[in-house]
């Protein structure tokens, strides 16, 4: 596992770190389609409304359709984001970015603040429901928030997917030369080769550098580190 | 030889196509599901209007979601996924969740009417922000781009309203039953009109199959002021769709920013 630095971040492996960072991938897919599901009692509620006056959010209808939804919503932000946190970013330095802390906060924005001032609103000021009133135009900016985000979280972790594939694609090119080096053993079949001059200073430069990082050992150590 | 390790260079180990399809899937279920939410409470049902006042009033809110949200999904998407019709596209999804979810819920169990008026009025406005991108590009201003789409936007969902609800129900074939005679009669909608209301205003493309563009229409026109203040409308959200499209970017800049370069053991 990784080790920490003197910054308190731990220094994965770029396989550690990719295989995380494709869980992260992961999570936010499950939490995106999570979202898109909500889409169910948002209109089934309203259908019901239509002919139903308004009644509290408390009522078993309201909790069977949304109920299991916000628990989702709540879960995901929260063990996903610990995640995202403590297991799988130890590329960003300094304090916690700011789209990684405002998604739990959101969510538990939407489930709780929205809701109960929505709650408060309906006891106390209107009655009716009537979704389109701009009194309830906290929903549509918390989920403009949510998407304000969530995008760049998602769009983050995948250029950093990026970068570590740049890295993972350098060293399976020095790995990729091995078959060569055994070749270089034997200058006897090597001469045959077309290219075996320019390959073989490649390889040694290859080694070199593999040798300079200290990585340098047994075949499975490489391969795992290479996420294959 | 150099030829085969060349090969194994190319193939993805971490960005692999399983890892983009699942980032861009996620945006699109996002940008989906935030569009999905402001239709719902920041336009209204819209898809149940019953008579000639929520014709009128009914673009108010349309040019709100339309000059605020499809700007940003075709910037997004562009610049992310190097998609070129990101909002028509995010339409497209929301327009088959949005079937599904009422037919099943307003229609199938509660037998409400249902119009797909929704759909239409938002499709002009996304295809503009979309050519408008195409025509612009990621490399000129964000702002301008931001200004000039949002304008088109405000100002496509009149027309929009013309060409994809008035043309498509005044042409649809009724059949009307006459009293007289007790014979059913097979008539275009505008048709029908005409005939129990002598001086409807059928517009001219209709009625005459052809005209001049806004022949007999007047720069007063409520068509006209509306159309032009739609576009006003979309310049002045343009503001809030600049700053939701910063915020988003700022975002990401602050984070990528502290990326560290990656462990090379």
């Amino acid at each position: 596992m990784a080790t920490v630095t003197k910054s308190g971040n731990p220094v994965f492996s770029i396989a550690q770190e990719g295989r995380a960072l494709r869980n992260v991938m992961w999570m936010w897919w499950i939490t995106a389609v999570t979202y898109n599901a909500v889409a169910i009692p948002v209109i089934w509620d309203p259908a019901q409304h239509s002919f139903l006056i308004r009644d509290s959010t408390w009522t078993p209808p309201h909790l069977m359709i949304f109920g299991p939804f916000f628990a989702l919503m709540v879960f995901e932000a929260v063990v996903f984001g610990f995640y995202a946190l403590k297991k799988a970013q130890p590329y960003i330095r300094g304090e916690i970015p700011i789209t990684l802390w405002v998604f739990p906060i959101t969510v538990f924005g939407f489930t709780l603040a929205s809701m109960i001032t929505n709650e408060i609103g309906h006891i106390f000021l209107v009655r009716e429901e009537f979704f389109s009133m701009p009194t309830h135009w906290n929903f549509v900016l918390t989920f403009m928030f949510i998407y304000a985000v969530g995008v760049p979280e998602v769009v983050r972790t995948i250029l950093r997917l990026g970068q570590l594939e740049a890295k993972g694609q350098e060293l399976v090119k020095m790995s990729a030369a091995a078959p060569m080096a055994a070749r270089a053993r034997y200058p006897a079949t090597a001469a045959t080769g077309a290219d075996g001059g320019s390959r073989e200073s490649e390889i040694r430069a290859g080694y070199a550098a593999t040798a300079a990082t200290g990585a340098d050992g047994d075949s499975q150590e490489s391969e795992n580190r290479l996420g294959t | 030889m150099a030829a085969t390790a060349e090969k194994a260079v190319v193939k993805p180990i971490f960005t692999t196509k399983v890892i983009t399809f699942i980032a861009f899937t996620a945006t699109l279920i996002f940008s989906q599901n935030m569009f999905a939410v402001s239709s719902q409470i920041g336009v209204g049902d819209w898809e149940f209007w019953i008579d000639w006042k929520d014709y009128v009033w009914a673009p108010f809110v349309f040019t709100w979601i339309v000059a605020v949200h499809f700007p940003v999904y075709s910037y997004l998407f562009n610049r992310f996924f190097n998609i070129h019709f990101g909002a028509t596209l995010v339409l497209m999804f929301w327009f088959l969740q949005r079937t599904l979810m009422i037919n099943l819920f307003y229609v199938g169990m509660n037998n409400y009417p249902f119009n797909y008026v929704q759909a239409p009025s938002y499709l002009l406005p996304a295809i503009a922000t979309d050519l408008t991108l195409i025509v612009f590009g990621l490399k000129k201003h964000m702002g301008l781009y931001v200004l000039v789409s949002c304008f088109v936007a405000g100002l496509a969902v009149v027309p929009g309203h013309a060409l994809f609800l008035n043309v498509p129900f005044l042409a649809t074939q009724a059949t009307y039953l006459d009293p007289l005679t007790a014979q059913t009669h097979l008539m275009p909608v505008w048709e029908v009109i005409r005939m129990v209301i002598p001086k409807a205003p059928i517009p001219a493309y209709i009625s005459e199959g052809w005209s001049w563009p806004l022949a007999y229409r007047s720069f007063y026109d409520p068509y006209i002021i509306m159309t032009a203040a739609m576009g006003v409308m979309g310049i002045v959200w343009s503001g809030f769709t600049y700053i939701f499209l910063k915020s988003i970017f700022y975002g990401l800049g602050k984070t990528i920013k502290r990326f560290a370069t990656p462990a090379a053991g």
